[in-house]
């Protein structure tokens, strides 16, 4: 089953086009890791799938519901959990509240119930004793678990990571990354913006790798970390791997 | 020695009544004000062209013109065009004015000041755009805005002052009239100026102790205050946000 | 009458624009002034200047400006120095106070500079006052600009308060037009003008400052 699907996906800012037609099918379970160089259009596109940018040409389809239809655009809501680069999570809230906040004004799940799913949800990212604690008093790695908690609970068929451990102490990375595996481990669709090379071997199923806008290569990343077939894909590995 | 003093004492019930309207005059204005605020605020980030525009040339027409002018205008000049105010109700109104156009700015801030991963991050996870305000921007704005917002009221308390110029026998018109008949400048005004520090004071003590407590997270980190004076520390909490 | 009452009146307003104006340039002087030393002083948190500088700043922030101007003008002659002219009290005054809400620009913005700037002039020999001179300062100067001009507009406007001494600056003289001719709305509205005129450039120039500094 296709959960995802981008047809000639074209979407600019002012003069600056950054898709410049972007096919991709994303089939349940799959983890697809997004790789490319800053301002390559990889961010973009994990927005525009959970309609954060409006686009101008193309179809964005998630399990089967027209993203790119204004009317229906906020549906992607109900089955897309996004984690940011940045954490995002809202400061005025305990962990536990930013988890339930949704459960109970969306989902409109009564104050109880939200808040055993709630401890649920920090229990999956190991951190049910700091329900308690706003976001401050929290590290980084904390807190980005705290996000990724906060979309699972929603019970999303899809995860977007949007450089979710960019932000993060290299220390903390590890963390992070041990949710993000356990995840894909129980089947989990996910698609993952990462510069975290040793993460996109172990984990994903597809590597895509973007330049300028553009799908320049996909595939298994075994064969893609290896041996790309694209000049291009073997300069941007190369500077990755051997910085 | 302390004859002048007891003098300017024997006028303590006079000083008493003056403080009670300062006081009134400066909280009823601040109310005032703050539904100025609000309401502008709102106009200044309407869809509406023309609310926009009056938005701004509210704001900018207070903001860059005297506040005894504005009093006087409405004391003096309204009569002119058949509005009648009396000197506490001009003073209520030009106070009013005046400090709505500067929190008109704060709250437009405040608003602003929610960043836009939070708006993001609320999207995302489905919040309709009124609880988007309610659960998320609306309690940010107002943490951020708290500290200014009183910082404006003080100002207002001291502004009210000016109304004095009208003859409302407030603190100061009223240590002017004592200060006539005694001539013990120093003694009278000394008195005044501790009353006007104290009211300041006090409510910059107030503030603080209510952001602490209502505020969770609490509004300031905890731990040693790097300046412990009232006043001070709300100038810190204006910068600060 | 009309409007050419006002237009016959244009010398006695010209008068107070440039009253209005002549305090507002020599308080921006001295209140700079005295602003930039207290506030360096205050940053330098030299122990024994602290208290007195505090107390300075928590008098004249935390008590009305006109109550201040009063106090100066007739404790003036209390004390017996007659003839204090309106111009000099009003001046006092006003440099006092707005030299405490200045030095407070400067000192958040001297504080602004980050720790290791001073350690890195120290530790290439410079003096206590080369620090502040050469390396502290000018980086303090863009930081403190849009504030400073902001405060400015604010001073500008506090100057209509020297009109409740008897100074005849813009205000005072407009309600000596009032006297003579009525039409209080139009004399106001006149008046409200040139302030406007006056604040107006500043508000833009401060704004853009601020946007300047934002994106530096």
């Amino acid at each position: 089953m296709t959960m995802i699907e981008l047809k000639n996906v074209h979407k600019s800012f002012d003069d600056l086009e950054v898709l410049k037609g972007v096919d991709l099918a994303v089939e349940k379970g799959e983890v697809v890791i997004i790789i490319g160089a800053s301002g390559s259009g990889k961010s973009t596109m994990l927005r525009v799938i959970n309609n954060l940018e409006p686009i101008q040409g193309g179809e964005v389809w998630v399990k089967g519901i027209p993203i790119h239809d204004p009317k229906r655009a906020d549906e992607v809501h109900q089955y897309v959990g996004m984690v940011f680069q940045q954490f995002n999570l809202f400061p005025h809230l305990t962990a536990l509240a930013n988890v339930t906040l949704a459960l109970q004004k969306v989902k409109k799940i009564d104050a109880g119930e939200a808040r055993r799913m709630g401890v649920a949800a920090l229990k999956r990212v190991g951190l049910e004793d700091k329900a308690g604690a706003y976001p401050a008093e929290l590290s980084g790695g904390q807190q980005q678990r705290v996000a990724i908690a906060r979309a699972l609970a929603l019970e999303p068929d899809v995860m977007l990571f949007d450089e979710a451990t960019s932000a993060l102490d290299p220390e903390l990375v590890g963390e992070v990354t041990g949710v993000m595996r356990q995840l894909a481990e129980e089947g989990m669709t996910m698609l993952v913006v990462t510069h975290e090379m040793g993460f996109a071997r172990d984990v994903g199923d597809r590597v895509v790798f973007i330049d300028e806008g553009q799908i320049a290569e996909e595939g298994p990343p075994a064969i893609l970390f290896t041996s790309p077939s694209n000049p291009r894909t073997k300069q941007f590995l190369y500077r990755v791997l051997h910085r | 020695m302390l004859a002048p003093w007891a003098t300017t004492f024997s006028y303590a019930p006079a000083f008493l009544n003056a403080l009670w309207l300062t006081t009134a005059m400066s909280v009823l204005a601040f109310l005032f004000a703050f539904i100025l605020g609000v309401l502008g605020a709102l106009a200044r980030r309407s869809h509406f062209r023309l609310l926009r525009f009056i938005g701004a040339v509210y704001v900018e027409g207070i903001r860059n013109t005297p506040v005894l002018l504005q009093l006087f205008m409405i004391y003096f000049a309204l009569p002119q065009a058949g509005i009648r105010f009396d000197a506490f109700q001009a003073g209520v109104a030009a106070l009013a004015v005046n400090a709505g156009a500067y929190l008109t700015e704060i709250i437009r801030a405040g608003l602003q000041s929610v960043p836009r991963g939070q708006l993001e991050a609320a999207r995302s996870i489905g919040l309709a755009p009124r609880d988007v305000f309610r659960s998320v921007v609306f309690p940010q704005a107002l943490r951020s805005v708290y500290p200014p917002v009183i910082n404006q009221f003080i100002q207002v308390i001291l502004g009210s002052s000016l109304v004095s110029q009208i003859a409302l026998p407030e603190l100061t018109n009223t240590a002017q009239t004592i200060n006539s008949q005694t001539l013990l400048t120093m003694h009278i005004f000394t008195v005044v100026l501790v009353l006007y520090l104290f009211l300041s004071n006090v409510t910059a003590l107030v503030a603080d102790l209510v952001g602490r407590r209502a505020f969770k997270p609490p509004l300031y980190p905890s731990g040693p205050r790097r300046r412990p004076g009232l006043l001070s520390r709300v100038g810190h909490m204006v910068r600060g946000s | 009458m009309g409007w050419q009452g006002i237009i016959d009146s244009s010398g006695i307003l010209f008068t107070g624009f440039v009253n209005t104006l002549t305090l507002s340039i020599a308080t921006i002087i001295l209140g700079t002034a005295l602003g930039l030393v207290v506030g360096v002083l205050r940053a330098a948190r030299i122990p024994a200047l602290r208290a007195p500088l505090r107390i300075y700043l928590e008098v004249f922030r935390g008590s009305p400006l006109l109550v201040q101007m009063l106090f100066i003008y007739f404790g003036a002659a209390y004390l017996g120095l007659r003839g204090v002219e309106t111009f000099i009290a009003a001046l006092v005054a006003l440099t006092l106070y707005e030299g405490a809400l200045i030095s407070e620009i400067f000192r958040a913005g001297i504080e602004a500079v980050p720790r290791g700037q001073r350690e890195a002039a120290r530790s290439i020999g410079l003096s206590r006052f080369q620090i502040e001179r050469y390396v502290i300062l000018p980086q303090t100067f863009t930081i403190v600009l849009p504030p400073l001009v902001g405060q400015y507009i604010g001073l500008v406007k506090d100057t209509a308060l020297a009109t409740a001494i008897g100074y005849f600056e813009l205000v005072r003289e407009g309600q000596a037009i009032i006297d003579r001719i009525g039409m209080p709305i139009e004399v106001f509205v006149v008046i409200a003008a040139i302030y406007f005129v006056i604040c107006y450039p500043m508000s833009l120039v401060a704004r853009r400052l601020e946007k300047r500094a934002l994106h530096a």
